[in-house]
């Protein structure tokens, strides 16, 4: 295995210090030689990776020092750490075998390998020779890596699957859990009653009650045939995909904000939870269900039945990460958010930390650094986008009719002009007799705007002309017109003809074109979205399309790209190739409409308020116009690229107190761009010109022959456009006309215009506004990351290959240079051979039916982990599931069908006395159910739950209002009567109802939630609004029902346990009934049992 | 003692993981007397002898200005409006301006001598028992990174706050009242409640909010549903059934968390109780309600009185962990992040919370309390001695100052030092981390070795840093 240069280094060190130190004055024998070869070759270098970091001199732990023999001799606060020849007593051993409560070492590890524990005690035994006089220094660093790794690796998560290719070996849950309590004398618990064991599958397969018909149903016939039955039930309902949807989100920490100042908005994060439910509920396989995570878009679609692709969603997976909105030092913050997407991708998907590795080697686990960054490319060169999550043809199908109507319109336009010019000339001839006469040359365009006549758009326009800011040839010329006396014409058009010089000759001083897209290619550009057009304008007939309009034509283009060539319907992104920061300031000349965006992303950097605003400006311009960015110094040097988005493909949206917002709106936006400088600070701009150079050419003597050269200027475009020969000069040319009015688009009473683009208006209408979703895209340019030195980014080292962990080398494909390596990452976890995919799954879907996982910690399988209980199991069951398809379902069924999963809770007494901890799971335990079951069932008992349901999610309801500016307006306290899983998740301010029973927070991957037992829980459930309201609901109904208050009360048992009531239960509730009836009436008596009922410890666990 | 009895005295311990923590701590030290007393460990046993028993954390929101409160630089009023001479870091806004002069007058204080600026002179009347740190220095110069930085360690979500870390490790005093208390005064920290999560420690050790403005209820979920007859009748029809499933459930495994959550119900009682007395200012002297300001004619002023007295009656009663918040009313976040205007905008500040705390201090003393209460008055930076625009200050994280007092703190003295700017610490740089572990070594425990074991990993809140300033700490403790 190839190390960086770092790791020769200080492995040198480390060996040099190792030949040089020792034994000094040592005079030996040939035993003592021996043994102090023994010591050398195993104590010495155990010391000084498990012991010496805590007890050397400069720490000395406990008091103890083992870096010298006196260091033990004298001992720690507890004594001597040694005594020789006494292994057995010696504290130091009676601490590494965990003899000693409160002791173990090494602190903060696991335990050592029984041969190394065996070896101190041989140590010891022997007499424990050490020939350290004097505190020895530390080892620089750890040894040696491949020889670290190679011992890691031998760990049993790593190993192959005992049983892959091999279903004969297959035995069954039932035969491997028994084998184990036969052989450890455990009687295993009797089969759970069978009330009991419908409650318990229907939390566990649907987080919500059971029907007491089912109940019933399953008492009076509790065979194998019917609870198949009831299984396939509760695993084709609705609420079975929602319930496990929910346990996925855990593991994918979702949620719909970003944290930070404004928990900014995830834009439709909503459709990803939809996604879940739906894949639940199909069964979709596992290894495709991954394979959509990372790489849903470079994978054949799978299109619901709506037309939505599924494999995109899959996506948002990426896109669940807090970040902070303004950050002084961009690449810090990349580096957070890359690390949430590692730490998620190494915990959801393979139970391992693979984020501890960011700073240094894993302490534990066979995961390098340089792994670390290798997969940190990846995630580097993916970048963030929305997508467009329908089939692409919906949006194009009407391409080619809508293109030929435009030709139809331009020829038709062009001819209907070339007809009326002599209006246009008159119309400007008497602007100008107007404004020679009614204005001084000091005049401002406010002022004169005040006197002018109504009806002269053509005079209303040159007036204003006069006046613009960014077209200064055409403001000269328009003053030369009107502020020229007669007898200075002809030098004055000299003079400014010769002035006239524009972008298109030369750019500012100091500046650099980055990007040119007057007539360039767009190589290594990215165009993504809805329907919108794969080139660059072409030269003649194309319009900038406002389909909303009137007039669906607003601009006649000449250059660049622009997305609306067709419609404004068509949405998306354009994305340029990556540059490095090197200007002051960087330049664009663009254009947008409703929304649009012109964005500089730097290092992936999404956020654009405070110091990103102005690299993330709105567009509110038809027309081309240049918009500058000022760069921060501290972002020179940095990668970034330039992205241009209609106004729904934006990643991130600030505050958002009313999702729902993002549905509203017609979906038309716009942009166009033609090129980006970067330059230095404060350039002048050069000069939009769109004077024709044949009117530069013109000598002219007076200011009649001045208009009428324009007038024979458009006459000469015009003809060109008829012919379908335009130039961009003559595109230019007429486009100004268009846009102020002397050649309008939809001229008045030009009725075969009128009709082609009423026509146009039609078909446009038709394209569909897209669904859009939280996603990623391909890099153009995929880039390595470079090691950092402990996480520092002003610390780079070698660049290291994008790709997955080295111990998966043999399941692993190399990632080719062209791409980021997400797809090759999807496979090497898919991989049949991957020894964690499937175990670590497998275990969690065991833990959610169980309460715990066959190995405990789900999270970690790593060398920090549990091993498991029972490894041929676990093994024989991912075999099998990989075989069997990677169904969700079908393990399900397997384990809930198995004789251990009905075993009762009651533990036997050989089990209390032998395995109170239920290592051999002779028996189930009693677990509290999840928030999310708990609220659930209040709604659903109480019935007013909402079903089915889909779509954007509720806020909760805040009973505090806590933080009036920042904090999401609460919603309504029913959630409008939708399941947890409906209500938005936002980080900033999580649901207090269910984090009160350990709803996760999603800062991180969680296979296993909590399950804490507190006092504010018995608060919530006495005193919340929403209990008390549930409690309203459901006595009020229960109140409805005819009978007597024992009937309703035996109902009420039913609904909520499955149960009948005993005598005595049945007396208690009357009892409360009839003591609060006398006091505050019927109604508020069922009230208040509803209350009690929801209060019962029976409510929320399960036997 | 063996793996399994150590698990079952675990399982023992029916307040569940507070003591799970504890005892993990504890029987290092002396695992012997963890099986025969625990209330004995509870007050005794830590990893070192603890000077203070609880902590009361007054949040400075937005970051105070080290050189106009607490850091005087007489050379900035010399060369103000000249060019600031040394490197500047990139800021929040860009636009830094020239040298800005501190528009407050600074004066030694007390029989220290410890300047202080007329920004508070109240709280310079209690200048000798102040501990003031000169020399912070953060890495976040963007406020929800640095207030998560502050509150837990760590710049984004996911890690446990400093409240829930102290109340993880010593447990409640008080079983009736949360063990970490928030007191809000309509502001959060940038970022909002997640300040003060519990994140992967047990639910128990999150931070309960008293909610102390507007009309609202000051705890959730604590006012009673029912009147207390009905009530009542509901907890008896609620027990009796419960005790019917528990003795059903006996021979379960897991039976004792239903045991718990029965239990619970009987605090969750006693909660609903004890809260209301607590914010009932009923029996304080007229005297005392006067010194904190309660019924100052500045409102603001007077419920940050209410939010110091409240702190003190908490800290009274048990309450470990004790955070204010800054009262809304003078920006609608952040109040001290004056951007636009020092002189203006740090007088209201300083206004607001200057006689409260001084009358906290006082209070604290004369009930014998403030030895063992430890006051600690920060925010998540400081700000530039250069002005933004020309008469406000843009965040620095890189120099600033924080004081504590009480719990065993030496008073009087200021430790570490900016430079002559008052820009960057350089003597004795004492970390957000140094700063927690600190505050942990008062309360007894060693920040090393309060640690977590999740998803793979031992965390702790010093992460892998953090030293304790031995200097701070009063003699004879250290």
């Amino acid at each position: 295995m190839m190390r960086g240069l770092k790791k020769c280094i200080s492995f040198t060190a480390f060996f040099l210090w190792f030949v040089a130190s020792p034994l000094m004055g040592f005079q030996a024998t040939d035993t003592d030689v021996a043994k102090s070869s023994y010591f050398e070759a195993k104590i010495r270098p155990a010391l000084h990776e498990h012991c010496l970091n805590c007890h050397h001199i400069g720490k000395a732990s406990g008091g103890l020092m083992l870096d010298s023999r006196k260091g033990w001799q004298q001992g720690g606060n507890s004594g001597p750490a040694i005594l020789p020849g006494k292994p057995d007593e010696s504290l130091l051993v009676r601490t590494i075998e965990h003899l000693e409560a409160g002791l173990e070492m090494p602190a903060k590890a696991p335990q050592l390998d029984q041969t190394l524990i065996d070896d101190f005690k041989r140590w010891i035994a022997d007499g424990a020779i050490d020939p350290r006089e004097q505190p020895e220094p530390l080892a620089a660093a750890a040894p040696d890596w491949s020889k670290l790794f190679q011992e890691r690796a031998k760990w049993w998560c790593w190993q192959p699957n005992l049983f892959l290719g091999q279903p004969s070996k297959f035995r069954g849950i039932d035969y491997w859990i028994d084998q184990k309590l036969s052989e450890s004398h455990v009687t295993a618990a009797a089969r759970a009653e069978p009330q009991r064991l419908v409650r318990r599958l229907s939390y566990s397969l649907r987080g919500l009650p059971p029907a007491f018909s089912d109940v019933k149903r399953f008492e009076k016939s509790s065979d194998a045939v019917s609870w198949r039955g009831l299984i396939d039930q509760y695993l084709d309902s609705d609420e079975f995909a929602e319930h496990w949807a929910r346990h996925w989100m855990d593991t994918v920490r979702y949620s719909e904000t970003h944290g930070s100042e404004d928990d900014a908005y995830l834009p439709f994060a909503y459709r990803y939870r939809d996604y879940l439910i739906a894949a639940f509920k199909q069964d979709v396989p596992l290894n495709r269900l991954i394979e959509e995570h990372l790489a849903g878009d470079l994978i054949e679609p799978r299109w619901s039945e709506e037309g939505i692709n599924q494999a995109l969603l899959g996506l948002a997976f990426f896109r669940f990460v807090e970040f902070n909105q303004t950050p002084v030092d961009v690449k810090k913050e990349e580096i957070v958010v890359v690390d949430s997407q590692i730490d998620a991708i190494g915990k959801a998907f393979q139970g391992i930390t693979i984020s501890c590795a960011r700073c240094h080697d894993h302490k534990f686990d066979p995961i390098s650094d340089e792994d670390y960054y290798s997969l940190y490319g990846i995630l580097r060169s993916t970048r963030v986008g929305q997508r467009v999550l329908d089939r692409p043809e919906i949006f194009t199908q009407h391409d080619s009719s809508l293109r030929e109507l435009q030709i139809k319109f331009t020829q038709a336009w062009a001819e209907y002009w070339l007809d009326n010019l002599s209006v246009l000339e008159h119309d400007l001839s008497e602007a100008v007799v107007w404004l020679q006469k009614n204005v001084k040359p000091e005049s401002k365009w406010q002022e004169i705007e005040k006197v002018l006549p109504e009806g002269k758009p053509v005079l209303k326009s040159v007036a204003r002309l006069r006046d613009v800011r960014d077209l200064n040839s055409i403001k000269n010329l328009i003053s030369t017109w009107i502020d020229m006396s007669d007898v200075e014409f002809a030098s004055a058009w000299d003079q400014w003809r010769k002035s006239v010089s524009d972008e298109r000759q030369s750019l500012p001083a100091n500046s650099r074109l980055l990007f040119d897209l007057t007539d360039g290619d767009l190589t290594d550009w990215r165009i993504d979205g809805a329907g919108m057009p794969q080139a660059l304008a072409a030269n003649s007939s194309n319009w900038s399309v406002g389909g909303g309009k009137t007039v669906p034509f607003t601009a006649l283009l000449s250059e660049g790209y622009h997305s609306n060539l067709l419609s404004d319907r068509h949405a998306g992104v354009l994305r340029s190739p990556d540059f490095v920061i090197d200007s002051d300031a960087i330049s664009v000349l663009c254009r947008g409409t409703a929304g649009a965006r012109v964005r500089l992303v730097i290092e992936n950097f999404q956020g654009d308020s405070l110091l990103f605003n102005t690299i993330n400006p709105t567009l509110d311009s038809d027309s081309l116009r240049w918009i500058t960015m000022n760069i921060r110094p501290q972002w020179k040097g940095l990668r970034a690229h330039m992205e241009f988005l209609t106004r729904d493909a934006k990643p991130y949206i600030g505050i958002t107190k009313d999702p729902s917002a993002l549905d509203h709106g017609d979906g038309r936006s716009s942009f166009g761009v033609v090129k980006v400088i970067a330059h230095a600070a404060g350039v002048a701009l050069p000069d939009r010109s769109v004077i024709p150079q044949s009117l530069l050419k013109t000598k002219i003597d007076n200011r009649a022959e001045a208009i009428h050269a324009v007038i024979e200027c458009i006459e000469h475009s015009l003809k060109n456009l008829q012919k379908r020969e335009a130039t961009r000069d003559d595109l230019r040319w007429l486009n100004f006309c268009t846009e102020n009015n002397w050649l309008p688009t939809l001229p008045m009473g030009a009725h075969d215009l009128s009709l082609i683009a009423e026509q146009y208006r039609e078909i446009e209408g038709q394209i569909p506004r897209p669904h859009w979703g939280p996603g990623v895209y391909e890099d153009r340019r995929p880039v390595n990351q470079a090691w950092l030195s402990r996480g520092d980014p002003k610390t780079p080292g070698k660049d290291l290959d994008r790709g997955y962990l080295e111990i998966m080398r043999d399941v692993s494909d190399k990632v080719p240079s062209d791409v980021a390596g997400r797809l090759q990452l999807a496979k090497s976890l898919t991989n049949p051979r991957n020894p964690l995919t499937a175990r670590v799954y497998v275990n969690r879907v065991w833990n959610w039916l169980c309460g715990e996982g066959l190995v405990r910690t789900v999270d970690n399988f790593g060398r920090m982990g549990e091993l498991p209980t029972h490894p041929e199991l676990l093994d024989e069951l991912s075999a099998a599931f990989i075989e069997e398809g990677w169904s969700t379902k079908h393990l399900i069924r397997k384990i809930v069908t198995s004789e251990a999963w009905q075993r009762s809770s009651a533990a036997t007494e050989s089990a209390k006395e032998l395995d109170a901890d239920n290592r051999l799971w002779s028996h189930m335990r009693v677990r509290r159910i999840e928030a999310e079951a708990i609220r659930d069932s209040l709604l659903w008992v109480a019935g007013n739950l909402k079903r089915p349901d889909s779509g954007v999610g509720t806020l909760p309801f805040y009973q505090a209002v806590m933080e009036p500016n920042k904090q999401s307006p609460p919603g309504p306290l029913d959630g409008d009567g939708r399941r947890s899983i409906y209500l938005e998740v936002r980080r900033n301010f999580p649901y207090e109802f269910l984090l009160t029973f350990d709803f996760p927070r999603p800062a991180s991957p969680v296979g296993k939630r909590n399950a804490t037992n507190v006092a504010t829980q018995s608060l919530t459930l006495l005193n919340d609004p929403l209990v008390l309201n549930q409690s309203k609901i459901w006595g009020t109904r229960v109140r409805s029902v005819d009978g007597e208050p024992s009937e309703r009360i035996r109902k009420m048992y039913q609904d909520l346990l499955g149960r009948e009531p005993t005598d005595n239960e049945l007396k208690a509730a009357a009892d409360l009934h009839e003591r609060i009836k006398a006091q505050e009436g019927d109604e508020t008596a069922w009230h208040v049992v509803a209350h009690g009922m929801f209060n019962l410890k029976e409510f929320i666990f399960l036997r | 003692m063996n793996r399994m009895s150590r698990r079952a005295l675990l399982r023992r311990c029916s307040n569940g993981f507070g003591y799970m923590a504890l005892s993990a701590l504890l029987a290092e030290y002396a695992p012997t007397v963890l099986a025969e007393d625990k209330n004995q460990l509870r007050n005794s046993g830590l990893h070192i002898p603890a000077t203070a028993k609880s902590v009361i954390f007054l949040f400075m929101d937005g970051g105070p200005s080290q050189v106009d409160t607490l850091d005087p630089k007489p050379i900035l009023n010399q060369r103000h409006g000249e060019k600031f001479p040394a490197s500047m870091d990139a800021t929040q806004f860009d636009q830094n301006g020239t040298i800005f002069g501190s528009p407050f007058k600074f004066e030694p204080r007390g029989e220290s001598g410890l300047p202080i600026s007329e920004l508070f002179p109240n709280l310079a009347k209690q200048a000798d028992k102040l501990c003031v740190i000169r020399s912070m220095k953060g890495e976040f110069a963007e406020h929800s990174q640095a207030c998560m930085f502050l509150h837990s360690g760590n710049p984004v979500q996911g890690r446990p706050s400093l409240g829930s870390w102290v109340n993880y490790g010593l447990g409640s005093v008080n079983q009736e009242l949360p063990g970490y208390v928030v007191i809000n005064g309509g502001l959060l920290p940038i970022g909002g409640p997640e300040n003060f999560s519990n994140s992967f420690l047990p639910a128990k050790n999150q931070g309960t909010f008293f909610n102390i403005f507007g009309n609202q209820e000051i705890v959730q979920n604590v006012k009673p549903s029912f009147g207390a007859d009905t009530q009542k009748a509901l907890l008896e029809f609620v027990r009796k059934v419960d005790d019917g499933y528990a003795s059903n459930s006996k021979e379960d495994a897991g039976d004792q968390e239903i045991e718990g959550a029965i239990k619970n119900y009987e605090t969750a009682v006693a909660m609903q109780t004890a809260v209301p007395e607590l914010v009932d200012f009923g029996s304080e002297s007229a005297a005392v309600l006067q010194a904190y300001g309660v019924d100052s004619t500045n409102p603001l002023q007077a419920q940050y009185a209410k939010q110091c007295l409240l702190a003190r009656r908490l800290v009274e009663s048990g309450v470990r962990f004790v955070e204010l918040t800054c009262v809304k009313g003078i920006r609608f976040i952040a109040p001290w992040d004056d951007h636009e205007n020092i002189l203006e905008g740090h007088r209201k500040n300083a206004a607001v919370v200057d006689q409260p705390i001084a009358a906290l201090i006082s209070d604290l003393a004369q009930r014998g309390l403030l030895d063992s209460t430890l006051l600690v008055f920060a925010g998540e930076f400081g700000r530039t001695p250069f002005a933004q625009g020309s008469r406000g200050r843009d965040h620095n994280p890189q120099g600033f100052s924080i004081w504590m007092a009480g719990g065993g703190v030496r008073g009087g003295m200021a430790y570490g030092s900016t430079d002559e700017f008052g820009y960057r610490a350089v003597d004795k740089v004492v970390s957000m981390h140094d700063l927690h572990a600190t505050i942990l070594h008062l309360l007894g425990i060693d920040h090393e070795r309060l640690t977590f074991r999740w998803g793979g990993r031992d965390f702790r809140l010093t992460d892998v840093y953090g030293n304790v300033i031995e200097e701070c700490l009063a003699k004879g403790t250290a």
